[in-house]
């Protein structure tokens, strides 16, 4: 009788006779383990873990020695994988996990014998005989008859899951497309994959269009609340702005909405409940209610979503509080339950979402950052497009600025934010308290190039990164005060969210592995400025990885595969939601993080 | 004598709270609020004169820095955490009535709200003015803030919320207390608030930050 063994972090399964040892077992899954002994059991380096299986042993197990007697699930620490492997190579590349094709929706061509007085099986079941076991809803039966008829028996079946939901001549077998958004408080990006190759095909973005509503949650939560008909409107503007970038998509890639089936969607609790046209007010005040955990679908018509009129949409699931799908996508796109050593994930945008698992379990809490890493709030803040200054640094004993785009700056980006404050505390311009300083406060070696960048704007302290006459810009680009000031606090959360889901999980900042940064700052991130300011814990930048945006990574996965919608629904049961206005030192820990390390 | 005050109104302004903490670095490893109050106290300098000529006049100066924005909130909760060092020595006079308060200020954060480094803040600078402060905390009921008022008659009372959504209960919790003391003075204050919600709710008075709560206390109590 064949037993099923899987094996993480790349989810393979593979079916073997009882009694193979685990190494012969990953063999035919593909996995190569690093085996210098031979196999027999000496040099230590096939070392597995064994996460569940009745007969073997928990924990870490040499992989030669142990035999397999019934279902298990192992996971494959990447050091034990053969250097150069595909396995190996897989887990280094970074970024999100490849997955098998299994969308929820399907579609099979079929061409079915003609009923004659030999063969007067009914339709329904000539069908089932050849394209196998599926239901039929009232609206397709009364299609069949008239629609296999007018087209010779012949045609596609379009399934989701076992259920018939359209019939279309010909074979249309090869048109399949979905849309994975990420609905972000300020961002949405929007991706079309075509679900018979699980191919990306075309990306775009857009401002959500909720922010002329408020460019927070609570405001947009606050206008429900004032009059619930606010949902509509609300639920409308947004999903102006996904179907302007299915249009853009479509057009793109040489395809009709028409061939768009299912639609997925990840976003905080508040973007997701919107979407579904729930309303969102008891998340606007304690003890901060989530309405739903499990993942949600519906007609994707019901939000007049740009796609076949028998698509679908869903959202993911959610984990308590405002930690909802973009989270638990970051968590099923980056594998972080099957992380052997402690990991953080650090998802950050206008809300930011922190995660740190260890042992299989995980905390999960949400902070608001305020939409400083995306440019706003900022004085000549913007987002990472052509114009921006998306990094700062020094050259020739002077502040240097990189454009996006080579073009005169008209602003900065989050990235170069975090760059300036890092340099500036450096340069000894900036206190740790976060006040620019001036005039004889600065230090007396600070070479002069420097020191005429820092003025007086307003009243308030500023510092030059691009003066008008150097760049040919219109005016200059300056990083003032007060933006330091949204630094800080976009900082001081995030870092005291961190603070305390380590504190609860009993664990130092130094003993975590791996950090994963995700978010919308900018191309690149420079690591140890993040850690010098104090955004990121103090450890060696090595083990900080950037991922880009593992809400819209976790959103694709669901959509190609069903499989990664049911890990997601999981991964709930092993989070554990941590509500930060509820924990009693939030308050001033939060204040005291504001404070650059020294 | 004087100079020993004046060192102790500086360990305020700049949140040195004792010789171990390392804020700020420039005074690192002198003695801070704590020492030196304990000093003042131990050379006869009376407790009334350390909370009125050093306590007050740092946290004074905290607050106008504060205000115009040449301080932000790590430093005022550094230098509330310096007062309340100073304070712990002194404290044990006011119960002999050796110092004198200006009066009682009774203050909350709404029914709904969480939020309280806001309230704390106000409430650390209002004590280093010589008030005594009655917390009830936070997501306060309308009927716990009727109770401490009519156990502190002659109390002034402020109330706190920072959530745009609870700004509702603050406008229900000043109308059921105004019904039993429509002269009493009432505070507000919070991110989403201002003067036109205030007088529209019946409060008494607004201000954008704790400096200005200090000067109208000041000002009615005289």
């Amino acid at each position: 009788m064949p037993i099923t063994i899987t094996f993480l972090p790349l989810r393979q399964s593979v079916s073997v006779p009882a009694g193979v040892s685990i190494l012969e077992a990953a063999a035919q899954a593909g996995i190569a383990l690093d085996t210098p002994c031979g196999g027999a059991g000496k040099c230590g380096k096939c070392r597995v873990r064994v996460i569940s299986g009745a007969q073997l042993q928990k924990g870490f197990r040499l992989a030669c020695q142990e035999k397999v007697d019934a279902d298990a699930v192992i996971e494959i620490p990447a050091e034990s994988l053969l250097a150069g492997s595909s396995a190996a190579k897989i887990l280094a590349a970074g970024g999100s996990a490849t997955t098998a094709l299994k969308p929820r929706v399907r579609k099979i061509h079929f061409e079915l014998p003609r009923p004659d007085r030999e063969s007067p099986d009914s339709d329904q079941t000539r069908f089932r005989k050849a394209v196998g076991m599926c239901e039929f809803p009232p609206e397709l039966m009364r299609r069949l008859p008239g629609f296999l008829r007018d087209h010779a028996f012949a045609g596609t079946v379009v399934l989701r899951g076992d259920r018939g939901i359209a019939l279309e001549p010909g074979d249309t077998t090869r048109r399949l497309y979905g849309m994975a958004f990420d609905i972000g408080t300020t961002t949405i990006v929007g991706m079309l994959v075509d679900l018979t190759t699980g191919k990306d095909l075309a990306l775009g973005s857009r401002l959500n269009p909720q922010v002329k509503y408020g460019d927070d949650v609570i405001s947009r939560i606050l206008l429900v609340r004032q009059d619930l008909g606010n949902l509509q409107l609300l639920r409308q503007a947004a999903a102006t702005a996904l179907n302007e970038i299915i249009d853009e998509c479509i057009a793109k890639a040489s395809v009709v909405s028409h061939d768009i089936w299912e639609i997925g969607v990840a976003g905080n609790a508040i973007m997701q409940q919107i979407f579904c046209g729930i309303d969102p007010s008891p998340l606007g005040e304690i003890p901060f209610i989530a309405a739903f955990e499990n993942g949600q679908s519906f007609p994707a018509a019901d939000t007049g979503l740009r796609a076949n009129p028998a698509a679908y949409a869903f959202c993911l699931p959610q984990i308590g509080g405002f930690v909802g799908g973009d989270t638990v996508a970051g968590i099923v796109a980056t594998r972080l339950d099957t992380f052997v050593k402690p990991a953080l994930l650090v998802d950050i945008g206008t809300n930011c979402e922190i995660v740190l698992s260890h042992q299989g379990k995980m905390l999960a809490t949400s902070t608001a950052a305020g939409p400083a890493f995306e440019g706003a709030r900022i004085s000549q803040g913007m987002r990472a497009t052509v114009g921006a200054i998306e990094k700062i640094h020094l050259r020739n004993n002077d502040i240097a600025a990189d454009v996006i785009g080579n073009v005169p700056p008209v602003g900065l980006c989050g990235s170069a934010l975090i760059d300036a404050a890092a340099t500036l505390l450096d340069l000894g311009v900036l206190d740790m308290m976060g006040r620019i300083l001036t005039g004889d406060e600065l230090p007396a070696d600070l070479p002069p190039a420097i020191k005429r960048r820092v003025i007086m704007d307003n009243d308030q302290p500023a510092v030059v990164l691009a003066f008008a006459e150097n760049t040919g810009a219109p005016r200059p680009v300056l990083v003032r005060q007060r933006d330091i000031r949204q630094l800080q606090l976009g900082v001081g959360a995030i870092r005291a969210g961190i603070s305390i889901l380590l504190r609860r999980a009993g664990l130092a900042p130094e003993s975590l592995d791996t950090v994963l940064l995700a978010g919308a700052f900018g191309n690149y991130i420079r690591r140890h400025n993040a850690v010098r300011i104090g955004l990121l814990p103090r450890v060696p930048v090595e083990r900080i990885r950037f991922i880009g945006n593992s809400s819209a990574m976790g959103a694709r996965l669901a959509l190609v595969s069903t499989d990664e919608r049911e890990y997601a629904e999981q991964v709930i049961h092993s989070t554990t939601h941590i509500d930060l206005s509820l924990d009693q030192q939030f308050q001033e820990e939060f204040a005291m993080a504001m404070i650059f390390p020294e | 004598m004087s100079d020993l005050l004046e060192k102790i109104a500086i360990c305020v302004e700049r949140g040195k709270i004792n010789a171990a903490s390392p804020y700020p670095p420039d005074l690192k490893g002198q003695e801070g609020a704590d020492e030196l109050s304990k000093k003042a106290l131990d050379s006869g300098i009376p407790p009334q004169d350390i909370l009125n000529k050093a306590l007050i006049v740092g946290m004074q100066k905290i607050g106008v820095k504060f205000r115009d924005n040449k301080v932000f909130v790590p430093d005022v909760l550094m230098a509330a955490k310096a007062m309340s060092m100073g304070m712990k020595h002194i404290k044990p006079f006011f119960a002999s009535g050796a110092v004198k308060r200006k009066g009682v200020f009774v203050i909350g954060t709404v029914a709904g709200d969480l939020h309280d480094i806001g309230k704390n803040l106000v409430s650390m600078m209002i004590e280093g003015a010589g008030w005594e402060i009655i917390d009830l905390g936070v997501d306060v009921p309308n009927e716990k803030f009727v109770k401490a008022l009519d156990e502190h008659p002659g109390c002034i009372l402020g109330l706190s919320a920072l959530l745009t959504t609870t700004m509702v209960n603050m406008e229900k919790a000043v109308k059921s207390i105004r019904e039993k003391h429509p002269t009493l003075p009432i505070l507000v204050g919070g991110a989403p608030l201002t003067k036109e919600f205030a007088e529209k709710i019946g409060a008494s008075f607004y201000s954008p930050d704790p400096q200005g709560a200090v000067e109208y206390l000041a000002k009615i109590a005289a």
